[in-house]
């Protein structure tokens, strides 16, 4: 039977394949610059992305890794000047990826694929904020034009959200079986998973 | 590596990370204009007596530019597509107060306070080796990165597809990766971390009066910048 606890050689994993993944995050968050392109990027972080993380979850498998290697992007985007909401936001998601991960014992390819879909919605809360502090947000843009600002509160609800979320759960459904492809084709051959 | 010149004038990790939390608050309830500048300036001053002369003059230039950035569009009757691309120095302003904190708090800490700090916080080894790891590993992935781009290019090979020269490049950093994190994990071994007792540090957290200064500081400008516009 395998040691369910982490180890040293997980936890040095898990802080190695963190930063690759945030790394991934960034470059594609630079898509960001054309503001409206901000609705589709949870599910493009998802298809670009799903490599990584699927990579990830064959290598360590056992509970809480994937807890903890969610925690540290959002940690360090909170130090790179994003709020509380952030991580209360990916606190809620990553324990909900968690369990759906337990279900499967950590190895099903199914129960990876669902959690990582799930994992994939914690961008999403860079946009709730937005939505959150939406006050703020329209009161600076104000002096840009009344047109743009309608665009603005017509952009951004809790309707378009739901929708964002939709987004990213299929982009992380189609990230993980691109990461199967890959896994099959080089990793497994290599002998790294 | 950063020199500072006087450990007594360099805040502890968790009071900067304190203050990077507060000053996020700041996001989604506005404070008044004027203190927001007066937040800049702290943390300038704090900069200038560490001895990052550069990084002082380098934050107020650049909260100075953003300041006028809203007004400056009011005045031009731009075009739409021009109005987004502006709506980018918005946000940036939006969190440019947390963002200058932390970076703050990048610059003048060294890996070896942040552990040690961590230590005293009693935050358990599940995450404060993680942590570790990246600070360690984010200069080597950029190293692996360029070099797996030379090879490639030594070997003449070229495509134009995006799909494929994602596939090119991920797969072998992937690998590497995985590689280095095993070598990462031999090596902390051999170094007995997994030993359960007690461990000793280089770097002791100590807390100052200028911890004290610059909590309080930031704490009172914020609660006050709140009351401000209530």
């Amino acid at each position: 039977m395998k040691e369910k606890k982490l180890k040293i050689k997980d936890l040095v994993t898990i802080g190695v394949f963190a930063v690759i993944y945030f790394v991934v995050t960034f470059a594609v968050g630079m898509i960001g610059v054309i503001p409206i392109l901000f609705l589709i990027y949870p599910t493009i972080l998802g298809i670009v992305s799903g490599t990584v993380v699927m990579l990830f979850m064959a290598k360590v498998q056992k509970p809480w890794a994937l807890f903890i290697f969610g925690m540290l992007s959002p940690l360090i985007m909170l130090v790179g000047g994003h709020t509380y909401v952030i991580l209360l936001h990916a606190f809620a998601v990553m324990i909900i990826a968690e369990l759906i991960r337990r279900i499967g014992h950590y190895n099903s390819f199914k129960y990876n694929m669902l959690s990582f879909a799930i994992f994939n919605t914690w961008i999403c809360g860079s946009l709730m904020q937005m939505l959150w502090a939406r006050e703020k947000y329209i009161e600076l843009s104000m002096m840009m034009g009344k047109e743009y600002v309608d665009i603005l509160i017509k952009l951004i609800t809790y309707q378009h959200m739901a929708l964002v979320y939709l987004g990213a759960i299929i982009g992380g459904l189609i990230g993980a079986n691109i990461g199967r492809i890959l896994l099959k084709k080089h990793f497994i051959k290599a002998g790294i998973v | 590596m950063y020199y500072i010149n006087d450990k007594r004038l360099n805040p502890n990790p968790i009071t900067k990370f304190f203050v990077v939390v507060l000053l996020g608050f700041t996001v989604v309830h506005s404070i008044n204009q004027y203190l927001e500048v007066a937040v800049v300036l702290a943390i300038s001053i704090m900069y200038l007596i560490n001895g990052f002369r550069r990084e002082a003059i380098k934050n107020i230039l650049v909260f100075g530019v953003l300041f006028f950035v809203p007004s400056f569009s009011a005045l031009a009757k731009l075009p739409i597509f021009i109005m987004m691309m502006l709506s980018l120095p918005a946000i940036c302003r939006m969190f440019y107060l947390p963002f200058a904190a932390g970076k703050f708090m990048i610059k003048t800490s060294d890996v070896g306070s942040i552990i040690s700090s961590m230590d005293a916080l009693k935050i358990p080894k599940e995450v404060s080796v993680p942590i570790a790891v990246m600070f360690r590993f984010f200069p080597s992935f950029a190293e692996e990165k360029n070099n797996i781009m030379m090879a490639m290019r030594i070997r003449g090979i070229e495509t134009k597809n995006p799909v494929k020269y994602l596939e090119y490049i991920a797969v072998p950093l992937l690998i590497i990766s995985s590689n280095i994190a095993d070598d990462i994990a031999k090596a902390a071994e051999t170094k007995c971390i997994a030993n359960p007792v007690k461990k000793t540090r280089y770097i002791k957290v100590k807390i100052h009066l200028i911890d004290f200064i610059y909590a309080f500081t930031m704490t009172i400008i914020v609660v006050g910048g709140l009351i401000c516009l209530r």
